[in-house]
């Protein structure tokens, strides 16, 4: 029989891997969607569960689970991708540099190319891994609204309040992440 | 007017965002162009909803709970341990301290004409050591 101190860290433990069968999976492709890497998006899953247990004590409102894991991912995830910003500005020169600024007209080498054959055509798969990739390269402040929008099923006007932004700001940038992401999905747009 | 429809236009002219004008040229433009009509047929697949069963899911790792719950014993262990020395280390040197303070304390309080002399160093040790001769002696030595 154990003392009140081991019955409550063991009562404890039982509901944060309760916690974690539930929640992991949608968490985990959440990061994943707003990194487009596997290794990076299970690195950040277990640092918000860190969280969430360290964090559990104080949290009561058992009903809004969901809402408040997601709310740390959120959190945590905007703050890996700030950071990563920033490492990127050191790299300014290479890949990175693309992504800085809107993309240029590009009416002097946009040549259609007509209509596909059948053997071109991208399965649903191969096509959203490719988004998938493309939207890990547009900045955080456009990238997190899409993905929330995409994938995530959410309206602007919960996106805005998720974020804390205005829902013209959303507007705005799932708008210039569309653009951006037609630029970058040119090459594959005679493929279909 | 440009000959076909930009990429980058291509989002404002699904959405009814480009100035009347150039919406309506396209408008006229894409049935007659068959390059820019499958472009914006492209465009508009890529943006649209994903299929569930096409959408890349990943699994979790089921270990991450036992390594979270390991590490936590771990710092938690830890701390105390350090505490722990902590609190010994502090009783220690707190201990020394005392004893320097008292031990100077007592030195002061000895009286210094060679009368009393014996008298307060014999209650000093049980043996009656005369640590204040003893003193002297060392001091004469060196003079």
């Amino acid at each position: 029989m154990g003392t009140q101190t081991e019955r409550q860290m063991d009562d404890r433990e039982r509901r944060f891997r309760e916690m974690y069968r539930e929640y992991a999976r949608p968490i985990l492709n959440l990061a994943y969607r707003m990194t487009g890497s596997d290794a990076v998006a299970r690195d950040l899953t277990q640092d918000v569960f860190l969280k969430v247990f360290e964090s559990m004590e104080g949290f009561r409102d058992e009903s809004a689970v969901y809402t408040w894991i997601y709310r740390i991912a959120l959190n945590h995830i905007q703050n890996h991708l700030k950071r990563e910003r920033q490492v990127n500005w050191l790299n300014f020169f290479t890949e990175s540099h693309e992504e800085q600024s809107e993309p240029a007209d590009e009416s002097a080498d946009w040549k259609p190319v007509g209509f596909s054959r059948p053997d071109h055509q991208l399965e649903g798969k191969e096509r959203e891994a490719i988004l998938l990739k493309k939207i890990a390269e547009l900045k955080p402040d456009y990238r997190i609204p899409l993905v929330l929008n995409r994938y995530e099923d959410m309206d602007y006007q919960t996106i805005a309040v998720t974020l804390g932004v205005p829902v013209s700001t959303i507007e705005t940038r799932i708008f210039r992440a569309k653009k951006q992401l037609a630029a970058k999905l040119k090459p594959w747009f005679g493929k279909l | 007017m440009k000959t076909h429809l930009k990429p980058t236009d291509m989002p404002a002219f699904a959405e009814e965002k480009l100035p009347p004008a150039e919406q309506e040229h396209w408008n006229q433009h894409l049935p007659a162009c068959p390059a820019c009509s499958n472009h914006l047929y492209t465009y508009q697949l890529w943006m649209k909803k994903a299929a569930k069963e096409d959408v890349p899911e990943l699994e979790p790792d089921p270990e991450v709970p036992d390594r979270i719950l390991a590490g936590k014993r771990q710092s938690v262990s830890k701390p105390g341990v350090l505490r722990l020395l902590i609190r010994d280390g502090a009783l220690a040197a707190a201990a020394v301290l005392a004893g320097i303070v008292i031990g100077n304390w007592m030195v002061e309080k000895m009286p210094s004409t060679p009368g009393t002399q014996r008298s307060v160093s014999s209650s000093l040790t049980d043996e009656g050591t005369d640590l204040n001769s003893y003193l002297e002696s060392l001091k004469g030595g060196t003079e």
